[in-house]
Formats: C-alpha cells, sequence, structure tokens
C-alpha cells in the first residue's frame, strides 16, 4: 500500500483543487500577489545587501582621515610615512576623491570622482571588475577617466567621448574616457568615475602634498584593531575606520531602509495569514459534510487530513512559486515604486539597474511564510471536523 | 453461537441547547448473520440514530455495539474507519454522493485509501455499476443524475468493499415507485447472497414485502416477525 495510498490522496487533493476551482482561485490570486510584492522586495533588499557586502571587499584594512572641527580635511602626504612605519602595515597608499555634480534630466545628481594610485591601490577580485570597452587607466594618466557601465549608458558615453565636470567650488575639468567598466557592484558600476591621483589633484585643487585620506593596508587583517590603535596615537585629530566599522555603518545605512522592509514584511505577513484566514473559513457546512462522508465511507482522519494538507501545499507551492515569477516579472520591469525609495541616494540615475539577488535564505523563508499560516489554517479545521463522528460532520453538527 | 450485530443496553442522547432528546433508550438487541432486518417506527422514534449506532457512524451515550463479536462502539477513531472501510456499506437517505465527482468516481472512492491504482479501482467500480444497471452513467457527475440513479450509485458504493453487512437509510423515500421496486430487487439479491442487511424505514411497502424477516419496532424495542424467513427470532 505505501506509497501508493499517498499517491491517490495525491491525486484527490489536486483534483479537488480543481473542482472547486472559483475557491481555489480566490485563496490563488491574493497569495500570488503578496508572494509577489513578498519576493520583489526581499531580493532588491538582498541585492542591495550583496552590494553592499561586495563594497566592503573593496574597503581597505584601515581608512585613515584627518578631522579639522569635526569635518574631514585634506591630509598631509606626509602621514604616509608614519602610518607605514606602524607595526603589521605594509602599505599606505593616498587618495583623492570627492562628489561631482552632474546635470540630469530631472534635476542634478553627485556622483564621485576616485582619484587612485594606479601602481599601488590593490582592486579586490570580489566586485568582479571588467573593462568591457577600451582599457583601464595606467601610471601616467591625466585628463582621462574610465566610468561604470551605467554611468556611461546614462550618458550615452563611448571610449574616447570627453566630459566636462565643474565641482560645487568651480573647479572644472574636461576628462577623455578611455574605458568602460562593469562591476557586480551596481553601486560602482553607476556611480563612479576613476581617474588617477594627478587628475584627481587638478581637479580638486589639491596641492601635490595633499590627499583626501589614505588606505592603509596590513600583512594580516587580525591586526586591524591593533594597528588602528597605533595609528591613533599618530595624532589625535586623525579618524581610522577599520573595514570592519565601515562594513557595519554601510549595512546600517542599507538596513536604514530595511525598516521599512520590515514593516512591510509585517503587513505582507498579515495579509497571508488574512488569506489563510479565507481558506480556513472556506471549510464551511459543503466541506464538512463532505469529510464526514469520506469518514462515512472509510476513510481515515489521518487520509482527511493528508488530502487537505496536500491541496494546501499544492496552492501555497503554485501561490509562492507564482508569486516569486510575479516579483521577478516586476522587477524586470524596472520595479516602479519601489525603486525609488531603495536607490533613494541615486533617484536619479534613469537607467540604475536595481539590483536583484536570490539568497537560498530568502527563498526559504518565502516558501516558509507562503506554506506554513495556510497550512495551520486549513489543517487545523480539517482536523477538528476529522475528529467529531461521521454523523455529525454530516449533519452539519457541531 | 455470536450474533452479527449485537446491541447492549444502549441509548442516545443528544443536547438542542438545554433540552435533552433520548433519541435510544436502553435498547438491547441481537441480529444474527445473514438476517434482513428492518428498524420501523414514526419519525424520531430513533431509527436513523439506532442505524448510525451499528454502522460506527456515531457512539452510543451509553451501551456498548459488537459487530461479530467485536464491541466497536469504544474502538479508536481509525479503528472504526477500518470497521467502517471493511466490514459495512452505508446507503444513506440523501445518497451523499460527492458532488463534481464521476459516478465511478464516487463508487471507487473508499478504495482511495487502500492503494489500489485508479484502474484497479474504476474496474471494481465499474462492475458494479454495471450490475446496477449503471455503467452508462458512469462518466456522469454525480449532481447530474436522476434521484434513482444516485440511489443506485450509492448502492454500488456501499457494495464496493465486499461487505457482509449493509446498512440501507430510508432507501426508498427519496425514490419513485419503479426504483423502489428496483431497489427491493436488488436487496433479495443481497440476501440470496447471504448479506446481513440493516434497513432504517417506515415505508409501508417495505414492511409488506418478503424480503424483510424481522421488524424492530421503536422506540420500545418490540421485535416483529416478518416475511418467510426461517431464521430464529432473537429478540431480547
Amino acid at each position: 500500500m505505501g506509497m501508493a495510498k499517498h499517491r491517490n490522496l495525491w491525486s484527490v487533493a489536486a483534483y479537488n483543487l480543481w473542482r472547486y476551482r472559483p475557491r481555489t482561485i480566490a485563496i490563488l490570486l491574493p497569495l500570488v500577489v503578496v508572494m509577489g510584492t513578498a519576493g520583489s522586495v526581499t531580493f532588491v533588499r538582498d541585492g542591495l545587501s550583496r552590494d553592499a557586502s561586495l563594497t566592503v571587499a573593496m574597503l581597505p584594512d584601515i581608512t585613515v582621515q584627518q578631522l579639522v572641527g569635526g569635518r574631514v580635511e585634506r591630509m598631509a602626504l606626509s602621514y604616509g610615512d608614519s602610518l607605514r612605519a606602524v607595526e603589521h602595515v605594509i602599505s599606505a597608499v593616498p587618495r583623492v576623491w570627492g562628489y561631482v555634480p552632474v546635470s540630469v534630466p530631472g534635476g542634478e545628481a553627485a556622483y564621485t570622482l576616485m582619484g587612485i594610485d594606479l601602481e599601488r591601490m590593490p582592486i579586490a577580485e570580489e566586485i568582479g571588475l571588467s573593462v568591457e570597452k577600451g582599457r583601464f587607466l595606467v601610471a601616467g594618466d591625466v585628463d582621462e577617466a574610465v566610468v561604470g557601465k551605467a554611468f556611461a549608458s546614462v550618458f550615452r558615453l563611448e571610449v574616447g567621448d570627453r566630459i566636462n565636470l565643474e565641482d560645487a567650488l568651480g573647479n572644472e575639468a574636461e576628462l577623455q574616457i578611455v574605458g568602460v567598466f562593469g562591476t557586480a557592484v551596481e553601486i560602482y558600476a553607476a556611480d563612479l568615475l576613476v581617474v588617477s591621483l594627478e587628475t584627481a589633484r587638478k581637479f580638486f585643487g589639491y596641492l601635490e602634498s595633499e590627499a583626501s585620506d589614505f588606505c592603509v593596508y596590513l600583512d594580516d587583517p587580525v591586526y586591524a584593531d591593533l594597528a588602528a590603535q597605533r595609528i591613533l596615537e599618530i595624532g589625535n585629530n586623525l579618524r581610522v575606520l577599520t573595514r570592519d566599522a565601515l562594513g557595519e555603518l554601510t549595512q546600517q545605512a542599507y538596513g536604514g531602509r530595511g525598516g521599512v522592509f520590515q514593516l512591510m514584511w509585517m503587513i505582507l505577513l498579515l495579509t497571508v495569514c488574512l488569506v489563510a484566514w479565507a481558506q480556513s473559513a472556506s471549510i464551511g457546512l459543503a466541506l464538512r459534510r463532505e469529510i464526514g462522508i469520506l469518514k462515512a465511507i472509510g476513510w481515515g482522519t489521518l487520509d482527511i487530513i493528508e488530502v487537505k494538507m496536500l491541496e494546501t501545499v499544492i496552492i501555497a507551492l503554485l501561490g509562492t512559486f507564482g508569486g516569486i515569477l510575479l516579483g521577478l516579472g516586476y522587477l524586470g520591469l524596472g520595479a516602479p515604486g519601489i525603486k525609488q525609495y531603495f536607490l533613494g541616494w541615486a533617484t536619479v540615475y534613469p537607467e540604475f539597474a536595481v539590483p536583484i539577488y536570490m539568497s537560498v535564505k530568502s527563498l526559504f523563508l518565502l516558501l516558509v511564510v507562503g506554506i506554513f499560516p495556510l497550512l495551520v489554517a486549513t489543517v487545523v479545521p480539517a482536523w477538528l471536523v476529522g475528529i467529531i463522528e461521521p454523523d455529525e460532520a454530516i449533519r452539519g453538527e457541531q | 453461537m455470536t450474533a452479527a450485530i449485537q446491541l447492549e443496553n444502549v441509548s442516545k442522547i443528544f443536547y438542542s441547547g438545554r433540552e435533552r432528546v433520548e433519541a435510544v433508550k436502553e435498547l438491547t438487541c441481537a441480529i444474527e448473520a445473514g438476517e434482513v432486518v428492518l428498524f420501523s417506527g414514526p419519525s424520531g422514534s430513533g431509527k436513523s440514530t439506532l442505524l448510525n449506532m451499528v454502522g460506527c457512524l456515531t457512539r452510543p451515550t451509553v451501551g456498548r455495539v459488537f459487530l461479530r463479536g467485536r464491541e466497536v462502539s469504544r474502538l479508536a477513531d481509525h479503528f472504526r474507519s477500518d470497521v467502517r472501510r471493511n466490514e459495512m456499506g452505508f446507503i444513506f437517505q440523501q445518497f451523499n454522493l460527492l458532488p463534481g465527482y464521476s459516478a465511478l468516481d464516487n463508487v471507487a472512492m473508499p478504495l482511495v485509501p487502500l492503494g489500489l491504482r485508479a484502474s484497479e479501482r474504476r474496474e471494481q467500480a465499474g462492475i458494479l455499476l454495471e450490475r446496477l444497471g449503471m455503467s452508462h452513467r458512469a462518466s456522469f457527475a454525480a449532481n447530474e443524475l436522476s434521484g434513482g440513479e444516485q440511489q443506485r450509485v450509492a448502492i454500488a458504493r456501499a457494495l464496493v468493499g465486499d461487505p457482509w453487512l449493509i446498512l440501507a437509510d430510508e432507501p426508498s423515500s427519496n425514490v419513485d415507485m419503479k426504483t423502489a421496486h428496483r431497489l427491493l430487487s436488488i436487496f433479495s439479491e443481497f440476501k440470496k447472497e447471504g448479506k446481513t442487511l440493516v434497513i432504517a424505514s417506515h415505508d409501508q411497502m417495505l414492511l409488506e414485502s418478503d424480503l424483510i424477516d424481522r421488524e424492530l419496532v421503536l422506540p420500545d424495542g418490540e421485535w416483529v416477525r416478518r416475511g418467510r424467513s426461517q431464521a430464529p427470532p432473537t429478540a431480547v
């Protein structure tokens, strides 16, 4: 008997859903919409969170900045020697960077112009940097830039094009695009213009002896806190940020939006519970009678519960996976409605792709939320009817 | 010799709000294997309740029910399901077919938990529908059948597990005269096959037929010998 019995019960469950099509659709449709919304929000949240993690991978072991009156100020390059003298520090690389306002349809957006030491700045493999057009910068490149794929797409830039930039202080520069890079980190691809240290200094008006900050690399990241402590002893006006601390800040920035995400999840969970309640209430008199008849002709309570459970599992799986597909389709259309919220710092990027990531954990969570409340709401009433005498169930008595 | 069905001092009490209704009161009786017995009496006399207690559809409030010597009134729920599936077939007054399922699938439904393949179940159900002259309606949904046809499907469903005991609740109350006569003829076949048949009815046609061996008149529980049966009266 064994499996054959369960196979039979499966087919009865599937046929019951077909037999009560209007009821099935009435439960399935809201479930698909709810799970679609939950899925799309979750995948965007995961995508942003993943971007944040990859961004952290790009960070140096320690970032050192100078504070004057609590504000970040330019640093003297001479700090580099003091930093390199600290135990476990293998290099201290200066950076020059700042924000550049660029006119875009609908207003202005602040992009990041990053001047890096092309010989000494390591690029983390995790961010999946690849030069898609032209070339990357090499030492000696001045007034040349590489830009992210999304940035190039927004401004329809090609290799060889020139762009004019002007910062808030009126500093101007004309840069030639020598390459377009792609990266697994959507933020980098959309936000970043990479130039040489010299070009950035020239644009922001830095002296040869100045930098925005220092990227400090250690022989072993385990010593980050120890080295950070030693660096603080160099000068009490220094801000020393370890990768872990910056990573935490980055995740918190995403997590702030995650607060609303939590709220949305609670609302969605409540909606699933309402759908579940509707499913539970659908065990009305007609179904009570059917359960009574099945018991009267020799079905056991467990057989009946199994069929009801299978009906729910089929509906929940269809609803959850249908919802996930709907959510992915919605994200594929650019996630109108939630994109602006989640990408709040870059709402003026017309072609900023929404980062999407489907983690196993999120899929599991969606399945649990989609299936569990429905299962409880169906199986418990079915069990309550199943344990009463068939005669009472058929007559509709309690 | 052990009786096929034995009821020991059974009572069934229902509560309707604060009102206490004693549907069956301290009844003791026994029915032999192969007998055709009629539970008769006016409406509300407890015929159906008594039949339901024999059919394990409800438990007596007080007293015990035995089938072939085994007490079934206190069995756990799943054992009572086994008894209903393996030992008896129940023909309901309202037929109680499952809507949306075909006649064939309704007949085969008791076989689903047994793990038989769909083809085997349908084959067995098809044989019974043919026997009851319903094979031409096998694919019709239950709600597309006439009352008489639904009844024959319900009878086929009661027979599908090859039970030794058949219970019928007011079988002739929802069918026309012609169907009722056909029903008598089907029941006569069961009798010839040696099945024990218990019918709850106040239908005069059944009372006057040769089919019934004995009649238990409710609510008093008086036995009346009927028909030409040679079975000994077992009134207690």
